[in-house]
Formats: C-alpha cells, structure tokens, sequence
C-alpha cells in the first residue's frame, strides 16, 4: 500500500483537487483507494463532503494528525491496511497540520510495510502573496517536505503570478516537480494524475 | 500551519422560521451569513483568514460553502433546493489574529444577522466533550 499526503495551508483546494482526481486515478490504474481524512472539530466538513460525493472516508476529527492524533492516525492506517488492503491510501491533514510531522510519525507505525509514502503541498495562488507576507517560515518548512508542488486556482490569476510563486518555490524546493492547476476549470489535473500514479 | 496566534472555532448552529423560506432566500442567507463571519473577523482584528467553511446537510441536499480571501468571496457546492423551516449547519471558523472567545461572539452575532425573520437559533460548540448549548431567543 502506497501512501500520498496532500498537504497545504487552509483553503488551499486540498478537498476539491481530491473530489476532482480520485476518480481519474482509479480509473487510469485501477487501484483501490482509500481515505484518511483529518479536520478541525469533532464532526468532520470535508470528509462529509467527500462522502456525499462517493468516497469511502475514514474521518480523524478534532485534532491535528501531526501532533495530537499521532497514535490514532498509525491506528486508522493500520486498520485501512489489514482490512481493506488498499494499493493506496490518500491522507488529507487539516490545513494546520506539519507534514515533516506526519512522517515522522509514519516511522513509528508497526503494521505491514507500507509502499512508497509520498507528499504533495498544494500552495493557493490567489492567495500567495498575502501568505509569503504572513506566514512565510511555515510555509517555507511545509514546502521542504514535497516531492511535487502544486500551485492551486490557476484559473483566478495571471502568468505573472504564477512566475513569481514558481521562482519562490523552486528556490526552496529545487529541480522537484512543480504543477500549476485547477479544480474549476480541470487545468492539468491529468498531469498531476500521472504524476501521482507514476504514468 | 500552528502559530501562537491561531485560533478556531466548530459549532452547531440550529436555526429556526416561523414558516417555510423560500430556497433562494435561505441560500442567500447562508452566503450572507459567510462573508459576514469573514467580514467581522477582519474587522475585528483577524489578520489572516485560513479558512471559514460551513455545511448544511439534510438528506439529499448537501451544501458546503467556503471562505478564504479577505474580500469576503463565498465559494459554495451545492444549493438549496427546497423551502424550509429550519436550518442545521455546521460552521469551522480557523484563522489568526483573534482569539476563540472572540470568534464564538462573532458567530453570535452574525447568526442572528444573517437569519433574518428566525424564531430560534441555538449554537453548540463542537469541540468540547460536555455539549454547552447557547440559546439565542
């Protein structure tokens, strides 16, 4: 069983790139997925959205995966595995969670091996400069732990914007992957696909 | 993202009409009733907004609505379809800048704006273990 963690500050489009993709990635590989969804307060938003869309969701409300929930997030990955034994399992934390964190805490877990783990970060263009300005070290130290970048709501911003966060983000993230895209408009959500399911 | 001025707030919120309102007008309600909470918070000191989002959920219907930008933009999947007489619906309020006290009066507040013409409205703090119900009117 892989495991992708898509990561990014709130209201950066995680739930929407994953209402938007999962379809795609079954249908291209035939893999079974699984989710793991984390958010904030004791009745989950986005696993319910994701429920009333059609997926399976396996919800770890209040509290952050990263810190609090550690132990039950090893326990719900651990469960997923020996009962459903998907090829792979999508995490969503909440928009405050630390991915650095999310792994370490992987390094802990005790079931069957795991596949690859991967990251992806999604950063919110529309809002990027207003987060380089308020929250720029976190960002940064969320950024260092992505295989793949994705800058999220093309579709709501100009060439020169996305210029400018692929020059901040290369130059923390170097030759790794960076993907502009869109869940509105579906902007190169099939390259964020294959790059996902390694096509 | 966890700063020392971080603060969030989950709640219930059980509204309720004399009558019947119309869908579209509890839709815009609803988007009044976002951008307001992402207004307020704005004014009364948020100095980021990370992410307001709701849910109203009844049996078929589903509506999630988001706000993220400081202009108050309300992005919404799903609509209300038919009149009703009550609305449920779950509210995340995370941001930095304000604390939870300030946020639980600002849902408050917003709530009996937004609702206009409600007879009840009671807001429940999804976060704490001993459900503490606030009962506005």
């Amino acid at each position: 069983m892989d495991m992708i963690i898509i990561a990014g500050f709130l209201g950066s489009g995680k739930t929407t790139l994953i209402l938007n993709t999962v379809g795609q990635i079954t249908e291209r590989t035939g893999k079974k997925v699984a989710m793991i969804v984390n958010d904030f307060g004791n009745i989950g938003i986005d696993g319910k959205v994701m429920e009333k869309y059609g997926l399976k969701v396996q919800e770890l409300p209040r509290g952050c995966i990263c810190c609090t929930l550690g132990p039950n997030f090893l326990d719900t990955v651990r469960t997923i595995h020996d009962k459903f034994d998907p090829d792979l399992v999508i995490v969503e934390p909440s928009g405050i969670a630390d991915p650095d964190s999310i792994l370490a805490t992987m390094e802990h877990y005790q079931g069957r091996p795991l596949g690859k783990i991967s990251t992806v970060i999604l950063l919110d263009a529309v809002r990027f400069p207003l987060l380089v300005q308020a929250m720029r070290i976190p960002m940064t130290k969320q950024l260092h732990s992505a295989d793949l970048v994705l800058l999220t709501k093309t579709d709501e911003v100009d060439e020169g914007r996305l210029k400018d966060m692929e020059t901040f983000v290369r130059s923390i993230i170097g030759e790794r992957p960076i993907v502009p895209v869109s869940s509105t408009s579906g902007h190169n959500l099939d390259v964020f696909v294959g790059i996902i399911v390694g096509a | 993202m966890i700063t020392e001025d971080f603060a969030a707030y989950a709640a219930r919120l059980r509204i309720g009409f004399p009558s019947d309102v119309p869908a579209d007008q509890l839709q815009a309600m609803l988007e009044s009733f976002m951008s307001g909470l992402a207004m307020d918070c704005l004014e009364a000191g948020t100095r980021l907004i990370g992410h307001i989002k709701c849910l109203v959920e009844d049996g078929n219907e589903i509506i999630a609505c988001s706000v993220t930008d400081h202009d108050a933009r309300v992005r919404c999947r799903g609509r209300f379809e038919t009149p009703r007489a009550k609305v449920d619906l779950i509210v995340n309020v995370l941001q930095y800048g304000l604390v939870k006290k300030d946020l639980v009066r600002i849902v408050a507040a917003c709530g009996k704006r937004s609702f206009t013409a409600q007879i009840s409205m009671s807001i429940e703090d999804l976060e704490i273990e001993e459900k503490e119900l606030i009962q506005l009117s």
